[in-house]
């Protein structure tokens, strides 16, 4: 691996890196709510100032926070042209076949482009300031409420946290093959975008291989430590939320409320 | 410990049924440390996984640590008792934490919560993994990585631990780290079955159960075993490099006092020689 991953846990001395994941997780909602209400100045300006406020609490670097925009430039890029160029309307300022540029257009390609962005940054808050094991351990408990529907939140709590585990392994592996096809001439550096996308898969087939070999291996593996279903375990925790966290909660709480007023 | 009468076994292929294990009849004592030796593919995996009822039993009569490895009913309190590490040591992980890795087989086991950190803290100070307990298991090192396996099979204390392989995929260094481990368990008083195909390891355990084709060929001290060149030959694998030197100056016409095991014994065996 030859790059580090974006969106991976930062090790900091933060508030936001101290809170209790379950309390971040419904946070996180309640400001996800902020930035997609965002639509007239005011509104949008909460959301900045909000997030540019937890940004300052995370006590993480500029690259960290944005590294997930930068490498999504292109996307961005396009999805602003598709609401451009696309938007249906009678006022078009220019006419080019089937692209219709209007000024409607481009202020909802504006708008999607800035919700994008307003939610790249705070999911990779989130995930920098939250450990894998904590988001899954949350997810599971605020999932809770869901097995009155049968759903299985155990079980889909630890397919989570086995599939974290992997991700680092078959990252490891795809640079091996990647490495072993090079040395057989794969081309992965061309510019030539098709030539580049073509190379990529032969790398599929023995990625999906490795992955269910491992998922083999890996059953076997829970079996004999006494694995029999996620539901006959020793029950997680239970520690209460803090006071901070209330305060937290709180205050998003309140946020999110002014936001469906602006 | 493991008492295994005319166990056989039988894969179901496309091409019809597999037999991999004919008639193997052994038996362990407690606290003994055991190498199955044979070559790849001729069963000895096979043979671990019904120890350990993650294969079902087809033929004969298995018992491992007094329970019945047929008996569906005793499968989970079986597992504990042994216990088991495997091959690859990045395919045996389940969590991305190392103490939730260790916590992992007690919380099977609905052990209390409250008695669960002791466990772990326990279990990683036995394989000398002190204060890894936040580190990701992917960050460790080979050797790393399969004593945290171990670590997790030890936080269930089981009497028997089976170790498939579990050195094959590691650099000289981590498996001799490896190798240390299993002798300071079976000093512990744990059984250890170490399942190899290198017979530099095998002179390490008490006894040697040799393999050819799903048959046990032989089953004796590793000396007994190792230095026997037709039983050897007849397993298709290669003596230890000491025992290959004493038949070679046998062959010669020079005949050493005893059949070296290790090198050691082979400098011993050549300065009584003179
Ligand atoms: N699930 C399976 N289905 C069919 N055949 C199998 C299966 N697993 C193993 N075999 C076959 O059974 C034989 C014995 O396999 P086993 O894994 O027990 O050997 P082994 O001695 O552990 O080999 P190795 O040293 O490679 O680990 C092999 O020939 C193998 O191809
Ligand atoms: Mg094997």
């Amino acid at each position: 691996m030859n790059r580090s991953m974006t969106g991976q846990y930062v090790q900091k001395d933060s508030v936001l890196h101290k809170m209790d994941a379950r309390a971040k997780l419904l946070c996180f909602i309640l400001l996800l709510v902020v930035m997609l209400k965002a639509k007239t100045v005011f509104s949008y300006g909460l959301a900045a100032v909000t997030l540019v406020a937890v940004c300052a609490l995370s006590k993480l670097s500029f690259s960290a926070l944005t590294s997930t925009l930068s490498r999504m430039t292109t996307f961005l890029i396009v999805i602003f042209l598709m609401n451009a160029l696309f938007f249906s309307t009678q006022e078009a300022i220019w006419k080019w076949g089937i692209f219709t540029l209007s000024r409607e257009g481009i202020v909802q390609g504006l708008h999607v482009v800035a919700h994008v962005v307003l939610v790249l940054v705070l999911s990779n808050l989130l995930t920098c300031t939250t450990t894998p094991i904590e988001l899954t351990t949350a997810l599971e408990v605020l999932l809770k409420p869901l097995k009155v529907f049968r759903i299985p939140v155990e079980m889909i709590a630890l397919v989570l946290s086995v599939a974290l585990s992997f991700i680092p392994t078959l990252l490891q592996e795809a640079d091996t093959i990647r490495k072993a096809q090079i040395a057989r001439g794969a081309r992965f550096e061309s510019r030539n975008l098709i030539e580049k996308a073509r190379s990529f898969l032969p790398l599929i087939l023995p990625i999906f291989l490795c992955a269910f070999r491992r998922a083999d291996e890996l059953s076997l593996a829970m079996e004999a430590r006494g694995y029999r279903g996620a539901a006959k375990r020793t029950k997680k925790a239970k520690i209460p939320l803090k006071k901070s966290d209330l305060l937290a909660l709180g205050i998003c709480s309140c946020i999110c409320a002014v936001q469906f007023f602006l | 410990m493991i008492q295994a009468q005319n166990v056989g076994f039988a894969y179901e292929t496309d091409e019809g049924l597999r037999r991999v294990l004919h008639e193997v009849t052994l038996s362990i004592q407690s606290g003994e440390m055991i190498a199955v030796l044979g070559q790849n593919g001729c069963g000895k995996s096979t043979f671990a996984r019904l120890c350990n009822a993650l294969l079902p039993m087809q033929e004969g009569k298995l018992t491992v640590a007094g329970f019945d490895t047929s008996d569906k009913k005793m499968t989970f309190e079986l597992r504990r008792v042994c216990g088991m590490v495997f091959q690859n040591p990045d395919n045996q992980f389940v969590s991305s934490v190392v103490q939730e890795e260790v916590a992992f087989g007690p919380e099977n086991y609905e052990v209390p919560r409250q008695d669960i950190g002791a466990i772990v803290k326990a279990a990683l100070h036995q394989v000398a993994l002190d204060g890894f307990e936040h580190r990701a298991p992917y960050t460790l090192s080979g050797g790393q990585k399969q004593r945290l396996a171990i670590a997790g099979v030890l936080a269930l204390s089981p009497k028997v631990i089976i170790f498939d392989e579990a050195t094959a995929m590691l650099d000289p260094m981590c498996r001799r780290e490896v190798l240390a481990m299993m002798k300071k368990l079976q000093a512990q008083g744990h059984t250890i079955v170490m399942i190899t195909h290198y017979v530099e390891e095998a002179v390490l355990a008490d006894r040697v159960a040799l393999m050819q084709d799903g048959k046990i060929l032989a089953f004796g001290t590793a000396r007994e075993i190792l230095c026997d060149k037709e039983k050897m030959d007849a397993a298709k694998l290669l003596m230890p490099h000491a025992a290959r030197v004493y038949y070679d100056l046998l062959a010669e016409g020079i005949t050493l006092p005893m059949c070296p095991l290790t090198e050691e014994e082979l400098l011993e065996a050549i300065c009584r020689f003179n």
